[in-house]
């Protein structure tokens, strides 16, 4: 038997069914794997192993066909499960005990999913590396003095650990695809209102998106078929395999490369011949406003997020770590009539993007990170000088989607000299997810980068 | 707080100076923001407002005759692009 911590879920789902694991050796497997990982990677919050064993006794009494059924997932700690501690990675006054479950958190359970953590993640999602003031940075399991990105640190940390077979994340600015670039795992960002956010502690409601990342473009294509409310006529999983003969891959050829690395661009480079070679057509592409969209999404995230934070920041704003509450307060000098524009203003600049982007592309291909995976101590800024300017770096290639509203898929092309990571973005047009769930496929059965598991 | 930006028709004004910002963070950090300012938070401030507000006059003046105060058409743009595959069988 090979270890479980290497299994996608098709293979460990074919394990539970040939009975090679039973799901509670599976279950307990990951429990003492997450046990051992949490001095080195500290990806946990809380491990929650009462919970996964009462999930095992209800799972034993139905019959599940659901390809998730018994497997073990983690999530970033700010999903609600009814009566559990949500710390959304602050101190404790901050801490909420919710009464209601997230609806993708039922949805997980009602795929027969078995949570068997709470994750690490930046203080209330604020924060770019995977440092935390109250529980410590998270490690990137492939190399454990580099940052693993944030928000959802702990998230992408557990899943490229082998610890889980896939976790939930956030992401308002990247916090799904940093990480997930990172720490060399597939993250996708959802159209915005795709995946119902009721339930998850917010950031910047009109920005958030929840979104799967795990090991492989299809384990994400099935965990975002089982996150879906209502199965869909056609499910994530339907265009994997096909052919990506005469899809169109745009190249940008302003923005999104300023600056790079020249490690990074030769790995772009790689990644788009091998694209080519799959039968694709590159095209150049010229992408609108991008010298003013980063400032439009702060405008809205900054204005939300102090929205959400007023009661409790004024009462206790001392228990804040010092870069969340830097940022935090910014938001409430915006001016009103700054955010009502930069709302009113979306629609305008989105029918732009698409309009200049999609005309003559299916989905556009850029990196997530334009230099190496920096160190933890490199991009350990706290509230100094350099800290906007850093943050504003590491999303460069991130932020933008969120405001327009656009799907994105991170994945891993390759590794820099370092032997971290190095991830590629797929942008799509709005609830085109399947597209670029068959392009990340692609990708990965081609180069067979796929299903790494990081050997902390 | 006073946006510099526009006169009252709406008209961008260019940007303000970062002296007027620094300013005016300065007078109002504390009352705004309900806690006092360390160190940096104002420099961090002016300098995030002066920048962003800047782009937001260039967006209008993009936007032009075309600004639409419609609240609900972003949705409604993202909708039109939404797969009758997505609906629920």
């Amino acid at each position: 038997m090979t270890n479980p911590r290497h299994w996608s879920i098709l293979t460990a789902q074919e394990a539970l069914q040939k009975k090679t694991i039973s799901r509670q050796e599976l279950i307990y497997d990951s429990l003492s794997a997450i046990r051992h990982a949490q001095p080195k990677v500290n990806c946990c919050i809380k491990v929650t192993e009462q919970h996964a064993q009462s999930r095992l006794s209800e799972l034993a009494r139905t019959s599940f066909s659901s390809p998730l059924a018994g497997l073990p997932v983690a999530h970033k700690d700010m999903f609600y499960r009814q009566g559990a501690v949500c710390t959304f990675g602050t101190a404790p006054p901050g801490h909420h005990i919710p009464d209601e479950t997230s609806q993708v958190l039922r949805q997980l359970d009602k795929a027969g999913s078995i949570q068997i953590a709470t994750l690490n993640m930046a203080e209330f999602a604020f924060g770019a590396t995977g440092h935390n003031e109250h529980f410590g940075a998270c490690h990137n399991p492939w190399h454990l003095d580099y940052m693993t990105g944030g928000s959802s640190s702990g998230s992408a940390a557990a899943v490229a650990a082998g610890l889980v077979v896939g976790a939930l994340g956030s992401d308002t600015g990247g916090s799904i695809r940093i990480p997930a670039a990172a720490c060399g795992v597939v993250g996708l960002k959802p159209t915005n209102g795709l995946v119902p956010t009721r339930g998850v502690m917010p950031m910047a409601r009109s920005l958030d998106c929840v979104g799967p990342l795990a090991r492989s473009a299809r384990d994400v294509a099935i965990m975002m078929d089982c996150l879906m409310e209502e199965p869909t006529t056609t499910g994530y999983q339907s265009r994997l395999g096909h052919s990506l003969q005469g899809l169109k891959i745009g190249i940008p050829n302003n923005y999104y490369y300023d600056d790079i690395d020249n490690e990074i661009a030769q790995l772009m480079q790689e990644s788009l011949a091998h694209f080519e070679r799959l039968g694709c057509e590159l095209v150049e592409v010229t992408v609108p406003d991008h010298d003013i969209l980063t400032s439009l999404a702060y405008i809205v995230l900054g204005s939300e997020a102090a929205a959400y934070h007023a009661e409790y920041l004024e009462e206790v704003h001392s228990y804040y770590g010092t870069q969340t509450r830097a940022r935090l307060l910014n938001g409430y000098l915006l001016p009103a009539s700054a955010y009502v524009n930069a709302k009113q203003l979306r629609a305008f600049h989105t029918k732009r993007f698409l309009d200049a982007v999609y005309q003559h592309c299916d989905l556009l291909h850029a990196p997530v990170l334009r230099q190496p995976v920096p160190t933890l101590k490199a991009v350990d800024m706290q509230a100094n000088p350099q800290m906007s300017q850093m943050i504003t770096a590491l999303s460069h290639c991130t932020r933008l989607t969120n405001y327009l509203g656009l799907p994105a898929i991170a994945q891993p092309c390759g590794f820099s000299r370092s032997g971290l990571p190095v991830g590629l973005q797929l942008i799509g047009k709005p609830f085109d997810e399947r597209t670029l769930l068959s392009a990340a496929n692609a990708f990965e059965q081609a180069t067979n980068i796929t299903n790494l598991v990081a050997p902390f | 707080m006073l946006d510099p930006h526009f006169n009252n028709s709406g008209t961008p004004q260019g940007a303000a100076s970062s002296t007027y910002w620094f300013q005016a963070v300065s007078a109002n950090y504390a009352h705004y923001t309900g806690a006092p300012a360390h160190p940096g938070d104002v420099e961090r401030t002016a300098a995030m407002l002066a920048t962003v507000l800047h782009d937001l006059s260039i967006s209008r003046l993009r936007a032009g005759s075309t600004f639409n105060h419609d609240e609900g058409m972003f949705e409604r743009l993202l909708c039109r692009y939404r797969p009758t595959s997505l609906e629920p069988l």
